[in-house]
């Protein structure tokens, strides 16, 4: 539906709606920030003929902009009580911003939007969803003195990204449970560090875009399709899977190192309930992959015999190929280059 | 058709000043009520009795909703396609079917004169017969009429939450009927959250052959297009396969069609045939800008 130019400006907006946010001084400019952002998204979800993303361009505006809404409410009470840059530990109005923060992110408790959003999506706008528009709250959240609410928010996220993820046969919905999990850990490094999160998020962000660049250009939406489309090339289909443990948190992949790195800045904290929990929901994820895994490497399945064309090009297999080999050996390199300098 | 053209409270067309209208005119896609305006009107029960109802059906409710759980951490789905297993979804073989279809037709709330039925027929399959009648009343508001449908009640989940059924393994519809070599309509209602989709239904026609011998009609899901309240929408696109909520077939009294219709339906089911690789039958051409809502 669109031509390149609006698809250019709304993807701008967007970026320029985070950094805005980003970098803003007060609580007013990052409100500002987050609705230009939504504003700029919204056209981009609704871009397909399909009908489902219509609904989920709606669903999306209705959640997001209730969230602004309580958020400047609260942003308007921290004029009023302090300034509009310290907040010094008034808890109400910080619990009030950090839950309007943890529904723009879809973090649990607030996160029933999210699964069924993504059903109605393409496979770029759901990256997009998945990685672009956590930023800006996340980086939000940082600022916020607010312990118990986002223990609260973490140890439901695990938990719900963990379950929720287990009867899922559709792969936009997988990738939104693993997305809850993911943030549930993300907002726990976020309680410890800043270049924690952030490094937790660069992986995560890497790893998402990867398995949804496969995705987009296979065009697979169900997990059945995942086991009979790779025909011609069992070195692609062996390596999607790779990727797919990978993002589960299995080591020797590079995605166990964020995780690694959590869990040791937990340990020094002395966090061990929260880790022990953490722990066991990303073992519940690990078993949904490891079980997608060991099905497609072990057992047989029907395969079409005539191959079946599709838009792969030699610049999207390089580029996939690269980053198949950073996921799987990045490990491996990262502990190399640490001990070299 | 399952609704008909009632001239005063439709969208009007692209032709402001072309018509004159006598009564009022809706330009508006907003919709009161799900049913929009047809509502039976049923008498609604007491509160005592609405809590009595409640607490019978609660322990119904709570064991549905504990194989839900148990469904949810066995986590056991079917992870593979199976082309050319034909898997049933409505059967006339079961016990309590009739309870899960629904017959109406135009008499219901006055457009019309025909009437159906929808029972168990000596074949053992589901015989939905009755007469259509295109004549009616010429009060000015109906302009045609005649047509009468069967629809399955909307899926439940635990607790009376509604549910969609989730046919995205499938790429075909199989049906068993018997015809009497009309056409009929089948409809797949995807009844969607805001009311603008409320009435989203794909269509797609069933052509019998009338005579004694049943046939297996096996349609993609890429051939049904989208209509809503009846007509056919300008900008189409393939159905979601996740998002459908009733099941049904119409019969209409169209080009003076009057007259007994009646169809015997064995099974409804679905299947995936990895041959058929179409996503959509219909283009949608790229038009200039503002001429098709796009």
């Amino acid at each position: 539906m669109f031509n390149n130019s609006s698809k250019i400006l709304f993807i701008t907006m967007m970026i320029i709606g985070t950094l805005i946010t980003v970098t803003s001084n007060s609580w007013l400019g990052a409100w500002m920030g987050l609705e230009i952002n939504l504003l700029s998204f919204i056209p981009l979800m609704s871009d397909n003929n399909n009908f489902k993303s219509t609904e989920a361009s709606l669903k999306y505006f209705l959640t997001q902009a209730l969230a602004s809404t309580v958020l400047l409410f609260s942003v308007i009470l921290l004029m009023l009580n302090n300034s509009m840059t310290i907040e010094i530990n008034n808890s109400f109005t910080s619990m009030i911003i950090l839950s309007t923060l943890l529904l723009k992110s879809g973090a649990a408790p607030f996160h029933f939007w999210f699964p069924n959003l993504m059903e109605g999506l393409t496979w770029m706008n759901a990256l997009l969803l998945m990685t672009w528009q956590k930023i800006a709250p996340l980086m939000l959240i940082s600022y916020l003195n607010l312990k118990n609410l986002l223990l609260i928010s973490v140890i439901l996220s695990v938990i719900i990204g963990a379950i929720g993820g287990l009867n899922q046969t559709s792969l936009r919905k997988l990738m939104a449970f693993s997305s809850i999990n993911h943030l549930g850990w993300m907002l726990s490094a976020l309680m410890i560090n800043e270049s924690v999160w952030m490094i937790y998020f660069l992986f995560y962000s890497f790893l998402s875009f990867i398995l949804t660049f496969m995705f987009n250009i296979f065009k697979l939406f169900h997990l059945n399709q995942l086991f009979s489309w790779f025909m011609q090339s069992k070195v692609m289909k062996f390596t999607l899977f790779m990727n797919f443990l990978s993002l589960g948190g299995l080591p020797p992949f590079l995605g166990f190192l964020p995780k690694w790195i959590v869990i040791q800045q937990l340990t020094f904290c002395n966090q061990y309930f929260q880790l022990m929990i953490l722990l066991m929901s990303t073992l519940i994820t690990l078993f949904f992959y490891l079980r997608i895994c060991y099905s497609a490497f072990m057992l047989n399945y029907y395969e079409n015999n005539w191959v079946i064309s599709t838009q792969i090009n030699n610049f999207s297999m390089k580029l996939y190929l690269i980053c198949t080999f950073l996921s799987i050996f990045g490990l491996f390199m990262i502990s190399m280059f640490y001990s070299m300098f | 058709m399952q609704s008909l053209l009632r001239q005063s409270h439709r969208l009007s067309c692209c032709l402001p000043s072309a018509q004159i209208h006598t009564t009022a005119v809706h330009r508006t896609f907003w919709e009161r009520e799900k049913k929009s305006g047809y509502k039976t009107k049923l008498p609604e029960p007491s509160k005592k009795q609405l809590i009595i109802d409640g607490l019978r059906d609660l322990k119904k409710e709570i064991k549905l909703w504990r194989q839900e759980v148990k469904e949810q951490l066995e986590s056991d789905p079917i992870l593979v396609f199976r082309p050319g297993e034909t898997d049933i979804v409505f059967d006339f073989k079961a016990p309590d079917v009739l309870d899960k279809w629904t017959v109406t037709t135009d008499a219901d709330h006055g457009e019309g004169r025909s009437s159906a039925t929808l029972e168990l027929s000596a074949a053992g399959a589901g015989l939905f017969h009755g007469e259509v009648n295109s004549q009616h009343t010429k009060d000015g508001i109906i302009k045609r009429t005649g047509y009468a449908n069967i629809r399955t009640k909307r899926v439940r989940k635990s607790f009376k939450r509604e549910a969609t059924y989730d046919w995205t393994q499938y790429n075909m519809l199989v049906m068993k009927v018997r015809g009497d070599g009309r056409s009929y309509l089948i409809n797949l209602h995807t009844e969607g959250y805001f009311d603008l989709m409320w009435n989203d239904i794909y269509h797609y026609v069933l052509y019998t052959r009338g005579g004694p011998h049943w046939q297996i009609a096996k349609i993609p899901f890429s051939k049904f297009f989208l209509s809503s309240k009846g007509r056919v929408q300008d900008r189409q696109s393939a159905i979601q396969l996740n998002c459908v909520t009733h099941f049904g077939f119409s019969v209409a009294a169209k080009k003076g069609m009057d007259g007994p219709f009646g169809l015997e339906i064995d099974y409804v089911g679905l299947e995936y045939d990895p041959s058929h690789r179409e996503e959509f039958a219909y283009e949608m051409y790229k038009t200039p800008k503002y001429i098709v809502a796009t």
